[in-house]
């Protein structure tokens, strides 16, 4: 018998043992236990554990405590499942459309920002500077709120004196309490660059840089100084 | 609360199955009792036979995405 009939041979004596497993009444069953809330039936098993593990990590029970508006805790926890998807590129696209489909873009945007540490990291940064929790959500949702206003995705084709322009313009513009810059790869220099250029152009802020070895990930924060830092006019 | 795998199910099972809860199939995506396209509440999409979820109760069709699943959770609390 050529390979080939042996193949397809071998594929129908799969598919009717496996039609087999599933008589009427086992389908019955199936459909009765369901109704009665004893299981569920599930394409693939992973994407619930995906679901379930991130929920368990310190890491969301932080967010969690912080971040209470539920549509942004959801683009968050997005973020996770977006980072445990990152090798499976299939995977990624297909979740990415679905929370472009209930967030809008600005909704990928939020979820991107905690699949790349930037929420994590700023999280750990506020916590140094701030009064009490309160203040801490405040700012961590009033960046996540405005993410397109706040937070800087920076590319290796950007223009690096735009960019310098984009960042000085909103600082002057709306003296906002942060400006997060984003960078990786080949993108790391032209951040230093831009950085060092904002640094020349504006005052009452501090710089914050931090760099992801295994990543490559840099993440540079502009944060208003508070107000005990400012020197006095005399 | 057990999870059932439908990757391995075959196709005349899965129909049968939807059969026996009130729902259908033209052999891409589910169809409820009057023929029209199940979607997903979660993101507004049609759910396809290939890639559905079952959650329990009144038996909740939804695409098997990590978004829907997690909506899922926080409206109906984990599958125990």
């Amino acid at each position: 018998m050529p390979e080939e009939n042996h193949v397809l041979e071998s594929a129908a004596k799969g598919a009717a043992k496996g039609l087999l497993e599933y008589s009427e009444e086992k389908i019955k069953l199936l459909a009765r236990r369901l109704l009665d809330g004893e299981l569920a039936f599930i394409e693939d098993e992973e994407t619930i554990q995906i679901v379930r593990s991130q929920r368990k990590k310190p890491e969301w029970k932080l967010y969690r405590r912080y971040v209470t508006a539920p549509d942004l805790r959801m683009q968050i926890e997005m973020g996770f499942s977006l980072r445990h998807l990152e090798n499976d590129k299939r995977k990624l696209h297909n979740l990415r459309t679905k929370i472009i489909q209930r967030y809008s873009k600005k909704g990928l945007h939020i979820a991107q920002l905690a699949q790349s540490g930037i929420v994590g990291r700023y999280i750990g940064i506020l916590i140094g500077r701030v009064a009490d929790e309160n203040e801490l959500k405040e700012n961590i949702e009033d960046v996540l709120k405005d993410v397109d206003k706040y937070v800087v995705f920076l590319q290796t084709e950007n223009d690096a004196g735009k960019v310098v322009d984009t960042i000085t313009t909103k600082i002057k513009a709306l003296s906002p309490k942060t400006i997060i810059l984003f960078s990786c790869g080949a993108a790391v220099t032209k951040a230093k660059k831009v950085i060092g250029a904002v640094k020349k152009e504006i005052e009452g802020y501090q710089f914050e840089e931090q760099f992801e070895e295994n990543t490559g990930h840099r993440y540079d924060f502009i944060l208003k100084k508070p107000v005990e830092y400012l020197v006095p006019i005399s | 609360m057990e999870l059932v795998s439908l990757q391995k199910m075959p196709k005349e099972a899965k129909l049968g199955l939807l059969k026996e809860l009130g729902f259908g199939s033209d052999g891409k995506f589910v169809l409820d009792s009057e023929g029209k396209k199940v979607k997903d509440p979660y993101i507004n999409e049609e759910v396809m036979l290939s890639n559905m979820l079952i959650f329990p109760g009144s038996a909740i069709i939804l695409d098997n995405n990590p978004l829907s699943i997690a909506l899922y959770i926080e409206e109906h609390g984990d599958l125990d």
